[in-house]
């Protein structure tokens, strides 16, 4: 293929003139051109030459045709399947919410609850606390054993000198 | 329904594809099949690809029917996303080394094509398989405007509309697509 040159500043307009996308003035100045330019006419004559050439022609036999129909209906089938699955699973509960609720926050519930109420481990640091808060308990509990045999020692001296003083009368 | 579902238009049969028939769809498909095919091909020049990528994108369009608002018809719209994969095709077959790209086309080898048969050989000739491996060298936007321009023959503001780029932008690749074309044909003639 012989290479004509065209003029740069008309290559693009040239190719557009082509295909019939130059229009209104660019067009008339791209003719008006080409009437006074061997170059841009020869590129123009090559560009007719050579672009239906670049078609692609493909003519796939009708067993073609008939295979592409049956995988399409096979895909379609399959693609719509998927949602369906997903929308009949939601069905299924549908009927259900409030009762569905319930029963999951009282599972909740029951959950938290139980794992609150879990044994601790016996290492646990707070069990040491607790251990001398009884200890601590229990000296309160002389205390009071104390405070009450005085309150008792108190009672029967008061008694006691009473009954001396009755005596003394 | 009072006429026959493959009389309808492809607006009814849009409407009835959301509303849950698959039927409906599956006529569409039957009616653009070959349109989406020769598009594929004009992108992959490889049957099975082509029949992939043009399946795929019935497929995604299926999936996205109900998002589907009609403003535009449904083969605008089915273009848009079956361009849109083709493009993706490009793209992922770009990645294929300059280097071994340049040999092949020395060689004058298809690019898509592991090898045609010798009775495709014989029909599609040499000067096509050239064709095939310079359309191949070019970038994949150039590459995609050019078969939009040439093979489908949108306008500029349709290609520009599919492949979301100023006019201005598509005249240039275009031009370059064209050019580039031009001048690789003729080292290999």
């Amino acid at each position: 293929m012989s290479q004509s040159n065209a003029c740069k500043d008309f290559e693009q307009d040239l190719v557009l003139y082509h295909y019939g996308d130059c229009v209104g003035a660019d067009k008339q100045r791209v003719e008006s051109h080409i009437e006074g330019c061997d170059g841009c006419r020869q590129f123009l004559q090559e560009l007719k030459a050579f672009l239906p050439a670049t078609l692609a022609v493909d003519e796939p036999p009708a067993s073609f045709w008939q295979d592409y129909s049956r995988e399409m209906r096979v895909k379609l089938a399959a693609a719509d399947e998927k949602p369906g699955w997903i929308r009949s699973l939601a069905a299924l509960f549908r009927p259900w919410p409030v009762p569905a609720l319930a029963a999951g926050a009282i599972i909740a519930i029951s959950l938290t609850m139980t794992i609150n109420k879990a044994p601790q481990a016996p290492s646990d640091p707070s069990y040491t606390d607790m251990a001398s808060n009884a200890d601590f308990f229990k000296s309160m509990d002389l205390l009071d054993s104390m405070d009450l045999l005085e309150s008792v020692e108190t009672q029967m001296q008061d008694t006691e000198k009473s009954d001396a003083t009755a005596q003394n009368l | 329904m009072s006429s026959r579902p493959d009389e309808l238009g492809d607006d009814a049969l849009v409407v009835a594809a959301q509303q849950g028939e698959r039927q409906a769809f599956e006529i569409l498909v039957e009616r653009y099949k070959e349109k989406a095919y020769r598009i594929a091909y004009d992108f992959t020049r490889d049957r099975e690809e082509a029949k992939d990528l043009s399946q795929e994108a019935f497929l995604q369009a299926f999936s996205h029917l109900k998002g589907f608002d009609r403003r535009s018809s449904f083969y605008t719209w089915f273009y848009r996303i079956l361009v849109n994969l083709c493009l993706d095709y490009r793209r992922r077959k770009a990645k294929v080394s300059w280097e071994s790209l340049e040999e092949r086309v020395e060689k004058g080898e298809g690019f898509a094509n592991p090898g045609p048969s010798p009775v495709e050989e014989t029909m599609r000739g040499e000067i096509s398989e050239r064709i095939g491996a310079a359309l191949a060298t070019l970038p994949p936007k150039q590459r995609a405007v050019f078969l939009l321009k040439n093979h489908q023959g949108l306008s500029i503001s349709e290609i520009a509309g599919v492949m979301k780029s100023a006019e201005g932008t598509i005249k240039v690749h275009l031009h370059r697509a064209v050019i580039a074309l031009k001048q690789r044909l003729a080292e290999l003639a």
